[in-house]
């Protein structure tokens, strides 16, 4: 018995044939058999997912003009005289939904943002370490301006004493995990946004793994101890790495570009000295998570200069904003070799 | 390279984009490749399947029907069109993955808002890169 197979697009490259006649094939399986063994491999990459007999679904095969996923799939009975048709898939899709278009208007129409920096707003993955003073606004800004999926960590509870800065907790939330705490309103902020809630802290073992699939990291963390260990990570993986840090009235922020300009360790060869409970006046971090932010939206937008090789110092006792050189160390135990 | 297309098949395209608005619309260009040239002879609607402001998809049967009638007539599918709802008529990492599935074949994009048409652009898989097409109205 003969089948007539036609080949479409991709499958008529692949197998340099518009159509090819097939004898004995009782059903669809046992046809595309023999077809990937007259046509190789560059047939059968087409057709099935790698190292498996699973059909990819940007296949479409059907059997007189009728879909095999609305017959019996790939044990779709074939008779002689039967024609089988193989093409992909006509599919596709926008970035933005109109809703979008509108939610983000006033900063589409920024010159040089546009709807080319929403769009890579949206394919962005950002980790914000440490959801308290600094991790708030941070990550609240991020959300609102429509970062495609913010991963959120912090290992810690809500206690009372956080509420006076870190304001997306609030007293109904005391005892609740801060993840927890954080998802509830930023889902409710801005629904685009894809949201992963991670309770844990920064170790030697999750780093890596924390860095390796975010565009940048934010510093949202309250020890040098995990900010060493996020900076490594970031300079391995040359994922850009924003951080800030507080006490009572003052700020400092840079953003670190692995390979562009100082790491943490390069600015901070030892741990500053931190007292076990320190100060804070809750608009000093509001100011520096906010910036940290504005960083991140530019790193990813690609428009402005971010603040390379200079550290930002804010005073808000006495509003000043101060800037320093820092420069690379080319002895950096951690990207002294990069 | 070029698209060629009758004022009136554009015409018919571009409603079909405006009202399907916010949803994307999408449908196939029957027509006959010349070397460089595109040339469009009928533009036939389709559903899309997925009723998305950010996805498209045609039902394969459909697509295959209106294969199959080209090719009785000598004719074949040089092209799709489908909209992007006011988002610009770039080519998205999604359409480019289908894009490449149809080497050779037009893919005419319309940014579409209600009222008004934004911008309409071409594009071809060819060569192992995306090109851009004129579009030619007569
Ligand atoms: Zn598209
Ligand atoms: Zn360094």
């Amino acid at each position: 018995m003969a089948i007539t197979v036609k080949f479409f697009a991709s499958f008529r490259e692949a197998t340099g044939k518009e159509q090819e006649t097939i004898e004995g094939a009782a059903n669809v399986a046992s046809l595309l058999e023999q077809l990937t063994r007259r046509f190789g491999d560059k047939l059968s990459r087409l057709l099935y997912e790698p190292g498996t007999n699973k059909l990819r679904d940007t296949v479409n095969i059907l059997v007189n003009g009728r879909g095999i996923n609305l017959l019996s799939g790939l044990r779709t009975e074939l008779k002689d005289g039967d024609v089988v048709a193989i093409f992909p898939p006509v599919s596709g899709g926008a970035a933005l939904t109109p809703e979008e278009l509108e939610r983000y208007n006033r900063q589409i129409i920024i010159s040089g943002f546009e709807k080319r920096g929403q769009r890579k707003l949206k394919r962005a993955r950002v980790l914000v370490a440490g959801l308290g003073g600094l991790g708030s606004p941070a990550s609240a800004y991020l959300v609102a301006a429509g970062v495609g999926h913010l991963t959120i960590l912090d290992a810690e509870q809500v206690e009372l004493s956080n509420l006076n800065r870190q304001i997306l907790h609030w007293s109904s939330d005391v005892g609740r995990p801060k993840a927890a705490s954080a998802i509830e309103k930023l889902s409710k902020m801005n629904p685009n946004v894809e949201l992963e809630g991670r309770p844990e802290a920064v170790t030697r073992e999750n780093a890596d793994e924390l860095v390796e699939s975010v565009d940048v990291v934010i510093d949202g963390m309250d020890n040098y101890h995990a900010r060493y260990l996020l900076n490594e990570a970031c300079v391995r993986r040359q994922v850009p790495f924003i951080h800030g840090a507080v006490e009572g009235f003052v700020g400092q922020m840079t953003t670190i570009i692995p390979g562009e300009g100082p790491c943490l360790r390069c600015i901070f060869p030892k741990e500053p000295p931190s007292a076990q409970v320190r100060p804070v006046l809750g608009p000093t971090p509001g100011v520096m998570g906010c910036l940290q932010a504005m960083e991140a939206i530019k790193l990813i937008v690609g428009i402005g200069k971010p603040l390379v090789g200079q550290m930002l110092l804010f005073d808000g006792g006495e509003m000043v904003f101060d800037f320093i050189q820092v420069r690379r160390d080319p002895n950096c135990p951690t990207c002294g070799d990069v | 390279m070029r698209l060629r297309i009758k004022r009136e098949d554009l015409s018919a395209i571009e409603r079909h984009s405006k009202q399907s608005f916010p949803l994307e619309c999408c449908g196939l260009l029957v027509g006959r490749r010349t070397g460089t040239e595109f040339e469009v002879l009928e533009a036939v609607p389709a559903e899309n399947v997925k009723r998305s402001p950010t996805l498209f998809e045609m039902d394969p049967q459909f697509v295959h029907a209106v294969l199959s009638r080209a090719e009785s007539r000598g004719l074949t599918i040089v092209g799709f069109y489908h909209s992007h709802p006011g988002v610009g008529a770039y080519v998205s990492g999604k359409d480019a993955e289908f894009l490449k599935l149809w080497p050779g074949v037009a893919w005419l994009i319309i940014s579409a808002t209600r009222e008004l048409i934004e911008e309409r652009r071409a594009y071809v898989y060819e060569g192992d890169e995306i090109r851009e097409l004129k579009i030619e109205v007569y």
